[in-house]
């Protein structure tokens, strides 16, 4: 290679692995449609483009692989292509991707940036956002200070306050990568793991445009590949089953991807043969998490519940089988590795979903500050409904009562402070929120105040409570906890029979 | 520098007693930086802190060295190791600057810190809660 064509390897690497990412694409398209016009302009238009891109670089032999492929590619404008055909052609593919990266390992530093992006180590948008996170912690007393300023501070106040949040929301903005970027992994693995197994397969994948923090995406690759495993091993039938079931001969497994407020919800589905509960039950009766009375009236929600807790595989990793369980098990480590969570459903004969739960980097949340317990919390704006005086909340002997009055009917109150095993005693205020178990009404010490925080994880290695959905920086610098509303905050057996009793 | 002879060690204290931290294993001493606690957390939780805005799990390490639960002092700093992501803690008394550390021949679990025997302490398990002891070595001495 010449030296002024050396110099444009870098573009020329980022675009040739694109066109041979496209070539794939297309490839695959065209054997599930092998007439379709499209697929086939599109593998002739990346082949093409490569075979150019090559000479023009001085690749001689990449061109000339190329041009073998476009050789092939040109028999398939007679007569649509067969399975096998589209297979020599996957394999011409690899083989130009093979050589594409001997070069780029002999030439110059292969991922240099296209023009126009700056690449920036993941661990500097780290620190980015880590700062970031401090100034929108801090701004809240810096715009409280200016305010109180007067002079022409108020005006400086808002400006600071809006400019704060959105250079946090500009660097989370930087850092999110589309799921695309590990979808293009998966139709090529469904094919080939389909082919080995006789089993036809059509994969979908919806939500490719949906963007996560790159911490996230680029992890989401493992447990994805465990799951569509499990869905081609163990969810969907060889053909002949299928068809002796009144189903289209051709399976089909779907990715799905979404956003919801603060979390990403990742589904894969297929339409085989469900989770079979009676085996489930078995297995988990082996594995001693299951009583063995119960075994024949395990319902399929109860075997999905059981599967998603994990450990069933254990019995069954004996017979080499490998199971559901295990791939299942494998994603389950992650998600509560990135401390989200895992659901199952399932129809019998139709198919099985799993979904993943995956926290977000959440942009920033209005929390209210409470004290309970000497102890401050952040509690999402969001989920208060209303904040009550609990001066005629007490009892005679000075105890909170069980319920009180609130907009819409009573609502049981519990002590903020003593459900989380303090001393409590002191409540001044209750907050009523709303949880999936129903309205309950927390008893705090104070209010401090409402600020707009950022939410950080919890390492779960260490904090696993349902109680608590991360924490925050506070304006002074602290760390408070981020309260989870959920049924944990509901009043305890024990405290219901207390106020049932007479007193 | 080989495990087994640390050229420097962080001296540090825990429930009044000495322990070497290999220098390599200690990312930054957090001192008067404020704890929160995280209720009903197992131990050896001790709370949460800010490590330049990110969140530092605070472990207690006495449960895993087998010493008392005497009342942690009011100064006492947290030592941010330096291989742990998410970023974890140790609750010491105090910490020492750096010390020149002598290995004694064909201890592992030792060094000598101006002429004093002192336990060394390796973090040799991956982190988790329990009572799993993470440290190769450093009994109460």
């Amino acid at each position: 290679m010449t030296g002024a064509a050396s110099a444009h390897l870098p573009l020329f690497l980022a675009e040739a692995r694109e066109h041979l990412a496209g070539l794939e694409r297309a490839l695959l398209a065209l054997e599930s449609r092998p007439s379709d016009p499209s697929a086939l302009a599109d593998a002739f238009r990346h082949a093409h483009t490569f075979k150019g891109m090559a000479a023009a670089v001085g690749m001689r032999g990449l061109a000339a692989q190329a041009h073998e492929a476009e050789s092939l590619l040109a028999r398939a404008r007679l007569r649509p292509p067969d399975r096998d055909e589209v297979a020599a052609l996957l394999r011409q593919r690899d083989a130009l991707a093979d050589a594409l990266e001997q070069a780029a390992a002999s030439g110059a530093d292969p991922a240099r940036p296209r023009s126009a992006t700056v690449r920036i180590e993941t661990s500097r948008l780290d620190g980015l956002l880590d700062a970031a996170s401090g100034l929108v912690a801090t701004k809240g007393r810096l715009v409280e200070a200016l305010r109180r300023a007067g002079a022409g501070g108020e005006e400086a106040a808002r400006r600071f306050d809006r400019l704060a949040s959105e250079v946090y929301e500009g660097i989370l903005e930087a850092r999110l990568l589309p799921l695309s970027l590990v979808y293009d992994r998966f139709p090529r693995m469904v094919r080939e793991l389909g082919g080995d197994q006789g089993k036809d397969v059509e994969l979908v994948v919806e939500g490719g445009e949906v963007r996560a923090d790159r911490r996230l995406v680029e992890a989401l690759a493992d447990p994805l590949l465990h799951l569509l495993r499990n869905a081609l091993d163990h969810g969907v039938e060889p053909p002949r089953e299928r068809i002796a079931a009144g189903k289209p001969r051709v399976g089909r497994i779907r990715v799905r991807a979404r956003r919801e407020p603060g979390r990403l919800v990742v589904e894969v589905s297929d339409d085989g043969r469900g989770i079979d509960a009676a085996r489930v039950a078995r297995r988990a009766i082996e594995a001693g998490l299951l009583d063995k009375a119960r075994a024949a009236s395990v319902s399929v929600e109860e075997a999905c519940a059981v599967l998603a807790r994990g450990g069933v595989s254990t019995a069954e990793r004996v017979t080499a089988t490998s199971g559901r369980g295990v791939g299942l098990d494998a994603a389950r480590a992650w998600v509560e590795e990135v401390g989200g969570s895992l659901a199952l459903s399932s129809l019998p004969g139709a198919g099985t979903s799993v979904r993943l739960f995956l926290p977000l980097e959440v942009a920033l949340l209005r929390a209210l500050v409470v004290r309970a317990g000497g102890a401050r919390y952040a509690l999402p704006v969001a989920q208060v409904a209303v904040t009550l005086d609990l001066a005629g909340a007490r009892d005679g002997a000075g105890g909170l009562r069980a319920a009180c009055e609130a907009p819409g009917g009573p609502v049981p109150l519990v002590s903020l402070a003593k459900h989380l095993g303090g001393a409590g005693g002191d409540e001044t205020l209750a907050l009523v929120v709303e949880t999936p178990a129903g309205r309950v009404a927390l008893g705090v010490s104070e209010v401090l105040g409402n600020e707009e925080v950022v939410i950080k994880p919890l390492d779960a290695r260490f904090v696993r409570d349902p109680a608590f959905a991360g924490a925050a920086f506070l304006g002074d610098g602290r760390v408070a906890l981020l309260l989870a509303p959920g049924a944990w905050m509901m009043p305890t057996a024990a405290q219901a029979d207390a106020s049932a009793a007479p007193s | 520098m080989t495990a087994e002879a640390p050229g420097a060690v962080v001296l540090v204290h825990v429930a009044g007693r000495p322990f070497a931290l290999p220098v390599a294993s200690v990312g930054e001493v957090l001192r008067g930086e404020p704890v929160t606690a995280v209720p009903r957390a197992a131990p050896p939780v001790a709370g949460l802190a800010n490590h330049r805005w990110r969140i530092v799990t605070v472990l207690d390490p006495r449960m895993w060295l087998g010493l008392p639960q005497v009342p942690v002092p009011e100064e006492a700093c947290i030592v941010v190791l330096a291989s742990e992501s998410p970023p974890v803690g140790l609750l010491v008394d105090d910490a020492d600057a750096l010390a020149p550390a002598v290995p004694i021949p064909g201890r592992r679990d030792a060094v000598l810190v101006e002429g004093t025997e002192v336990p060394l302490l390796h973090v040799t398990t991956t982190l988790r809660a329990g009572p799993t002891r993470p440290f190769e070595a450093g009994g109460a001495p």
